[in-house]
């Protein structure tokens, strides 16, 4: 099952706020019902059991793969990837921090 | 000359080890050898194939420059994993009370084994990849 966990419309990043974005990218507003849309038909398609922990103000996506799924997940990481930047666009996807966790640790506590 | 696969091995056997009472210890380490070893081989690749000289591929810099848009889509790729890992070996060598997510990661066994496999999987194919577009980046 997949699950898409939108951060909190009044959880407000300002601007001198610290996250994290691949070198490649940029903070940049981007479509994130598209975004969302990709990351979970990537993981559909690839059989990945992994929840989606969508946080569109800080540009982050957590996946949190089930115990077992592991080995499907890092034979198969390109390919997520490059399903992803297909639809969304390199621009987009490369402004993307892109982190994975075990489900079973999914902690609520926003990412700080 | 040493073989920068070889932290995989000791990285794995980290996350192996059922020593509990020094488990945080044995995992954040392994997690900055897994690193290490990703690290060393795309240095060592770049600057064997360009003849660039180590000291123009510092961390920041390789990462970075991967990363750039002139890279293909393979070559940042890298870049990316190789960003995500370094921030995963600092986070493991120098944050004593780190955030709860990640803390679960640096307790997280499955992540570590998913990144040691990760880090096989793109060792294999580095010879293979075209850094010849990003190779001025790191010229002085």
């Amino acid at each position: 099952m997949i699950s898409v966990i939108h951060t909190l419309v009044d959880e407000q990043v300002g601007e001198d706020d610290d996250f994290l974005i691949p070198a490649g990218g940029r903070r940049m507003e981007m479509d994130w019902e598209r975004v969302t849309a990709a990351f979970q038909t990537a993981v559909e398609r690839l059989g990945w059991d992994a929840d989606l922990e969508i946080r569109p103000e800080r540009q982050f996506v957590m996946v949190r793969v089930a115990k077992g799924c592991w080995s499907r997940v890092s034979n198969t990481t390109s390919d997520f990837y490059a399903m992803v930047e297909d639809v969304i666009g390199t621009e987009q996807f490369m402004s993307i921090w892109i982190d994975f966790a075990s489900r079973e640790q999914c902690s609520t506590r926003p990412i700080s | 000359m040493f073989d920068p696969t070889d932290f995989l091995t000791v990285a794995r056997d980290l996350g192996a080890s059922d020593r509990a009472a020094t488990t945080p210890a044995r995992l954040r380490t392994a997690f900055g050898r897994a690193y290490y070893a990703l690290f060393l081989l795309v240095r060592e690749e770049i600057s064997s194939r360009h003849h660039i000289h180590y000291r123009r591929l510092p961390h920041g810099a390789v990462y970075t420059h991967l990363q750039s848009p002139r890279a293909g889509q393979e070559v940042r790729e890298l870049g990316r994993e190789l960003q995500r890992m370094y921030t995963l070996r600092q986070n493991a060598d120098y944050e004593l009370a780190p955030n709860l997510v990640v803390k679960g990661q640096l307790e997280d066994v499955e992540l570590l084994g998913s990144l040691i496999n990760r880090t096989r999987k793109l060792a294999a194919i580095l010879h293979q990849l075209d850094f010849s577009p990003v190779v001025p980046l790191f010229r002085p």
